[in-house]
């Protein structure tokens, strides 16, 4: 991606910036409140950024606009306030919100946001969160956090970071806990099936027993006593859930009640007669409430009551169950277990159910459900490896490009962030950042411009300086840094030394007035070629 | 011409005697099914209309525990001035307490004309009307207006009891197992209502016909009272352990015995989220008042059914409530309103 061209204002006051080029550009001025962080910010805020303008900075009266090539095409932003309109294939599409914007940036592939876990879901990366990965901003600088931090954290900044790297961190309980209950009914099932099965085996006469027996009268009745008691209580204990499930209902049904029992609407003060000091409270709608306080009263009492009712209802068939249960038991107090599942399967038995089969099929089921919950904890398990390897990776490199920069310095690095103690002083912050965008830029090859804004803040000597721009100059790619240049450095033309690199002086912008009406006419054609008509001037 | 004065201001607050009187002419007259609407400290405390404004039934309510023949006299100031006005009044009615003492020739009676009166007390009340009369209008009342006013009016002696005036205007089912408290909370609405209406400042301002009295939205329809009454019926028994209408059941009879007892909870809490939502009231008395309105016209038998003439008539239903939901209100209403006419 390429910044080709930015600017803001509206139809009275504009700036326009053009003259970036593909390769590094220095915005300098020789004083604060040129403009440069209006610029960059602008730049960035009508991408979708989180916008940290300086204070009393109007944004919200002045339209963003940002040219970029991305994948080989021009794209132009528009934004004012939170609505966008995008230029983008000779088409405009509006958004009311950035995250309109995002899901189209997403879906028409213009830039891949990574999908990250959080709070338990999959999200598509906020906009501001995805900058963060080559854009650092002038203000709010914190080594320890994002520098867009609120919604989006230092865990989603890490998490976006594993997706890029193509090993997102997932939150798999929620995944496996399914799983692991399916295994458990299937193992007991398996142990139910092996156990006839063994039963079937050990007596090979046993199916021709049963055959003999299963006309005898006795026989007969004690099954189908059997079988009617189970039923009954799989009939009870439906009947429990029933009851069980209308009673969380209508103990949602209270809480939704008393949220509903609020009245929004308001009368107003108005004058009963004009000319006359006397005010009378109305509210021309006179018509009853659609129910009274007695009747509300009532209503909840009911519902209470009838929770009660419930209670009772499911202690009977609680009883009723254990009851049904006793008689089961006493049915067969002298028949062995086995031979009870024999009565029960008795039919199914005769019927030439195949276990063997049936014990192959639930094997086979476990099994695959065994590797599923494998693969799916080994996919985690490997996910939170290679966001280690990848920390230390991006650390190391972090590492490097310091001695680089400053052979004696004593900062180390040993985590992308810093803990919440640590604090940098002077150039260290300064140095931290430009080690990080540098560092992800080298890990993940990303094919976005580098941008930093104020990149010598807190006194960068000249020399680690020189080393930081050769640097930037070997990413071959587009980087835009800002600096506000010391008097004596300002008039020794510093940035002339340099070979190929765009130099922007901003010092001939007046204080706090970048703004200006030189812009005005190219800014109107930009607005219009929006649709955006010049009415609030006419007007 | 027409000119509306108020002379007590000091009681803003409808007093139950008012609320008896509209409810008395709501549905203890034999006239009362003409009635269709009552203006609220228009013309008089309370004024019957029929639904052109052609007819007016005008009364007077007097809470005072004793009243004698002089009071009484006073007490008819309104009527007398309502008489002679420009505006044609069809009934006049004094709304009271029962007298005390022995004024009257038959006391058991609870409505009465003048003739009621023994002779003396008859003098008495003509002489309290004139005195009231000079000290509102500063000149001397015609003898025989007085006395033709005299013949026309009625007397009416209200009942103490609150409750008998709700249970009265609609024949319900099950109406016995009902509290009292219930009956009294729809009475103190209907008056905290009338306290509303009464609020609305009409003083000096002038009409030709009755008819224009109505632009001054102190109305109270008579449907309303009973759609009213209907409603808190239902609302109480939501809920509760009663059967299920016979017509619901046919309609659901499909179903197995849990999954019925599931619909009746769901429709039972569908309804009562509609009679809880206090945000969306108009829109729901008109869905009200459309259903009992086909319902008590309709020839169709089936909740079902008449439940599709709603749609085809496209009542407009509150979100909250789903077809079947519906259709069990229907039920409801048909089979507690059986009687009603």
């Amino acid at each position: 991606m390429i910044i080709k061209k930015a600017g803001f204002g509206n139809f009275t006051e504009a700036f326009i910036e053009d003259k970036l080029n593909n390769g590094v550009n220095i915005i300098f001025s020789d004083d604060n409140n040129k403009g440069k962080t209006l610029v960059i910010q602008g730049i960035m805020y009508a991408l979708g950024n989180e916008p940290i303008f300086p204070s009393g900075f109007p944004a919200e009266s002045y339209y963003f606009y940002t040219q970029i090539e991305i994948n080989g095409e021009n794209i132009e932003f528009l934004r004012h306030r939170n609505s966008v309109v995008l230029n983008y294939r000779a088409a405009l599409n509006i958004f009311d919100t950035i995250s309109e914007m995002k899901y189209f940036l997403k879906s028409e592939n213009i830039i891949d946001l990574p999908i990250i876990m959080k709070d338990g879901r999959e999200v598509i990366a906020d906009l501001s969160l995805f900058y963060e990965l080559f854009f650092v901003g002038q203000d709010k600088r914190n080594p320890s956090n994002i520098i867009n931090y609120g919604y989006n954290k230092k865990q989603d900044f890490i998490n976006m970071l594993c997706t890029l790297n193509g090993y997102p961190l997932t939150d798999i309980q929620e995944d496996t806990k399914e799983i692991v209950e399916k295994i458990k009914v299937i193992k007991t099932e398996i142990n139910t099936t092996k156990k006839m099965l063994k039963l079937l085996k050990t007596d090979s006469n046993l199916s021709i027993y049963i055959d003999k027996y299963s006309d005898d009268l006795s026989f007969v009745e004690l099954r189908d006593k059997m079988k009617k008691t189970h039923q009954s209580i799989g009939y009870f204990k439906k009947k429990r859930i029933a009851e069980i499930n209308r009673k969380i209902r209508l103990e949602i049904l209270i809480e939704e009640l008393n949220s509903l029992n609020r009245n929004i609407e308001k009368g107003k003060i108005i004058c009963a007669d004009c000319g006359s000091d006397r005010i009378v409270y109305t509210n021309r709608d006179l018509s009853f409430d659609a129910s009274s306080p007695y009747v509300r009263q009532k209503v909840m009492n009911s519902i209470k009551f009838q929770m009660a009712q419930k209670d009772e209802i499911i202690t009977e068939i609680s009883r009723n169950i254990h009851k049904e249960q006793d008689k089961l038991k006493e049915l067969l107090i002298d028949t062995p277990e086995e031979l009870q599942k024999i009565l029960l399967y008795s039919e199914e038995i005769l019927s030439g159910i195949e276990f063997d089969n049936k014990l192959n099929s639930l094997n086979e089921e476990l099994r695959t459900l065994m590797q599923k919950n494998t693969s799916i904890n080994n996919s985690s398990e490997e996910a939170k490896k290679q966001a280690i390897e990848m920390k230390y990776a991006i650390v190391d490199i972090m590492k490097t490009l310091f001695l680089e920069v400053d052979p004696n310095g004593r900062l180390t690095f040993d985590d992308l962030f810093t803990k919440k103690n640590v604090t940098y002083s002077g150039s260290e912050e300064q140095e931290y950042y430009y080690c990080r965008l540098l560092a992800l830029n080298s890990y993940f090859e990303h094919e976005f411009p580098l941008i930093v804004d104020c990149f010598r803040s807190g006194e960068i000597s000249t020399q680690k300086e020189k080393i930081m721009i050769d640097t930037f100059k070997k990413t071959e790619k587009q980087v835009i840094l800002t600096a506000t240049l010391k008097k004596e450095e300002y008039d020794a033309k510093k940035y002339d030394e340099y070979d190929n690199i765009q130099v922007l002086d901003y010092s001939v912008n007046q204080d706090n007035k970048i703004l200006n009406q030189n812009y005005v006419n190219e800014m109107t054609e930009i607005l219009n070629k929006f649709c955006i008509g010049n009415v609030a001037i006419t007007s | 011409m027409y000119k509306f004065c108020t002379t007590e201001r000091n009681n803003a607050k409808a007093n139950e005697y008012e609320t008896k009187a509209m409810l008395y002419l709501s549905s203890f007259r034999k006239d009362s099914n003409e009635i269709d609407a009552f203006l609220v400290d228009c013309f008089n405390d309370i004024t019957g209309s029929n639904q052109e404004v052609t007819k007016l039934w005008d009364v007077q309510s007097k809470n005072v525990k004793s009243l004698n023949p002089t009071k009484i006299g006073t007490a008819l100031i309104t009527l007398f001035q309502n008489y002679i006005s420009n505006i044609d009044f069809t009934h006049f009615i004094l709304f009271m307490p029962k007298l005390k003492e022995m004024y009257l020739q038959d006391e058991t009676m609870t409505i009465y004309t003048i003739d009621n009166f023994h002779e003396k007390h008859k003098v008495k009340i003509t002489e309290g009307l004139k005195k009231e009369y000079l000290r509102r209008n500063s000149n001397t009342a015609n003898q025989t207006e007085i006395e033709e006013f005299l013949k026309k009016i009625y007397f009416v002696v209200a009942s103490e009891n609150k409750v008998e005036y709700i249970k009265n205007i609609i024949k319900f089912k099950n109406i016995v197992s009902i509290e009292d408290t219930f009956f009294v909370s729809i009475f103190d609405e209907i008056r905290d209502k009338q306290t509303q209406l009464k609020n609305i400042d009409i003083e000096g301002k002038i009409i030709e016909f009755a008819k224009e009295a109505l632009q001054f939205e102190k109305t109270i329809h008579r449907n309303d009272i009973d759609i009213l009454i209907i409603n808190r019926f239902v609302g109480v028994d939501l809920f509760s352990n009663r059967m299920i209408p016979n017509l619901f059941l046919e309609e659901i009879k499909e179903y197995d015995q849990e999954e019925r007892k599931d619909i009746i909870q769901e429709c039972n809490a569908a309804l009562s989220r509609v009679i809880f939502n206090k945000n969306n009231k108009k829109h729901f008395w008109i869905f009200f008042e459309s259903i009992i309105s086909i319902l008590r016209n309709s020839k169709c038998e089936a909740p079902r059914q008449i439940y599709q003439e709603m749609k085809s008539k496209s009542v407009k239903i509150p979100l909250l409530l789903d077809e079947l939901s519906v259709i069990y209100l229907i039920s409801i209403l048909k089979e507690s309103l059986e009687n009603d006419n």
